[in-house]
């Protein structure tokens, strides 16, 4: 990985966070240059601590330096729907014995430590950016979103939502969004939309499994278990293993999800369909993490998030732009003949996206 | 005069709901969803007929939705207004704000609130 980097091999073994300091102290800009691009070629290899082939041909958003500190803000609408509302927990502060600030606090956090740890990232916009969240949002509000500055949720009805924040993956889901909105910026719609909302589930599911160390086998691929109440019928609001699945319920009727590209979802509702048609991304990841074994994030997710971070990934991207640039960073990462390039390209196939050109190839890049 | 609106997107496609107010008699307004029901107050009545009276039909169509502060997750709301001549009118509208060519006409943003406000009751009233 340090090749074109020998006269200064010592930044490779340091990790993140001396090279970050070493990148705001310096007064060498040539030193500052070559800390910085040893910062962005570590940042996606040191967890894993993968093969590194990539970089050539790969042009990657870049990586800031900056010590990362989380910085948490807590509001409550106290049931309105202004917005933020009223302060009732900053970073530091004690525990309010309020469940949803208390939940959203520590999902921020949860999320937070993710991204930093495992991806390498100064919060969702990768500069530090303070996570401000506001609980209590109008009255029984089924719903929780992201506003392209905050995260907003609401209380649930109690009878067919609890509390929105009880699921740490929907913490984790919405924030998400923050960091595609930061980085591939995907169309909230059709296709592009579903991707968006499948990244946001991929590392929901991810922070979730993060924060239980759980492995792939183990986990329950569901999105937001325990937000519907006891009386519906259902387990989540998604299952990324077996889309379709997650609930059947007079009231909110029957998961629509696709399992398969031959059953995408034409509809004007929903953006296009961005929380239905999310079912097919959602599961070619669950099956490549199932398939590569060890903990999600180390090999699937340091691929999707390469992807995600790729700048041939564009607005309007379709599933199949989407699957072609997982193996192409799949090759980069692990080899192009690679059993991690191969899972990729068999999730895909197993879902039913055709992707010109996927097939393994000596060297190959997808 | 009648008005159908269809909420959907929101964390996850349960969330939908759909109802139709039915404005034709002055003083008997009614909102229906299903199997559920509920007069409509003559003062809100009053509000919603005001409010599609002061606006611009031809500019109450397509998109109306703010094209850069929706953010994700939030809720769509498809509107279909049917006057009393029989005419019809289609468009969207969201919880991040109107278009600004629409935002400022009189009457869209309370027949925005008031819809989106009575679809949370919907689903309320399905829960109960």
């Amino acid at each position: 990985m340090c090749k074109h980097l020998r006269k200064h091999s010592i930044f490779c073994i340091l990790p993140p966070h001396i090279l970050r300091e070493i990148a705001k102290n310096t007064k060498d800009s040539e030193q500052r240059a070559v800390v910085l691009n040893t910062l962005a070629l570590d940042s996606t290899s040191r967890t894993s601590r993968m093969n590194l082939q990539f970089m050539a041909g790969t042009t990657m958003r870049p990586l800031m330096a900056g010590t990362p500190t989380v910085q948490r803000s807590i509001y409550t609408a106290s049931n309105g729907t202004d917005l933020p509302g009223k302060l009732v927990r900053s970073e530091g502060g004690p525990k309010t014995n309020d469940l949803a600030t208390d939940e959203a606090y520590d999902g921020l956090g949860t999320t937070f430590d993710f991204y930093e740890k495992i991806l390498q990232r100064n919060s969702i916009d990768d500069q530090g950016m303070p996570l401000k969240a506001t609980v209590h949002f109008d009255n029984q509000y089924d719903n929780a979103f992201w506003n392209g500055e905050q995260m907003i949720f609401g209380d649930g009805d109690g009878t067919l939502f609890n509390r929105f924040t009880i699921a740490l993956d929907v913490i984790g889901h919405e924030l998400t969004h923050g960091v595609t909105d930061s980085t591939a910026k995907l169309v909230y719609q059709g296709q592009p939309g579903a991707l968006n909302e499948s990244i946001s589930d991929v590392f929901g599911s991810l922070i979730k499994q993060f924060s239980l160390n759980q492995t792939p086998d183990k986990a329950d691929w569901l999105i937001g278990a325990g937000l519907l109440a006891k009386t519906v019928q259902g387990k989540a609001l998604r299952s990324m293993k077996n889309p379709g699945t997650a609930y059947d319920d007079p009231q909110l009727g029957k998961d629509p999800q696709p399992n398969n590209m031959s059953k995408f979802v034409t509809t004007h509702s929903d953006n296009g369909g961005v929380h239905i048609n999310s079912g097919i991304p959602n599961r070619a990841f669950c099956l490549v993490a199932l398939a590569l074994g060890g903990h999600s994030w180390e090999k699937a997710g340091q691929i999707w998030y390469a992807t995600l971070r790729d700048s041939n990934l564009v607005r309007t991207a379709n599933f199949a732009t989407f699957a072609n640039l997982t193996a192409k960073n799949a090759g980069h990462l692990f080899g192009g003949n690679s059993v991690e390039r191969k899972a990729v390209i068999d999730a895909w196939k197993t879902v039913g996206v055709k992707v010109k050109g996927l097939t393994l190839a000596a060297g190959g890049a997808g | 005069m009648q008005i159908t609106f269809q909420r959907t997107g929101g964390l996850f496609p349960g969330l939908d709901v759909s109802g139709t107010v039915d404005l034709s008699d002055e003083n008997h307004a009614v909102l229906k969803s299903g199997s559920y029901s509920t007069a409509v107050s003559p003062d809100d009545a009053r509000t919603l007929r005001e409010a599609l009276a002061g606006a611009n039909a031809k500019l109450l169509t397509g998109d109306l939705r703010h094209p850069t502060a929706q953010g994700a997750d939030r809720f769509q709301y498809d509107v279909k207004v049917k006057t009393a001549s029989g005419a019809t009118q289609s468009f969207t509208i969201g919880d991040g704000g109107l278009n600004p060519t629409v935002a400022s006409l009189p009457g869209v943003k309370t027949l925005a609130d008031w819809i989106k406000a009575h679809s949370q009751q919907i689903l309320q009233n399905r829960a109960k």
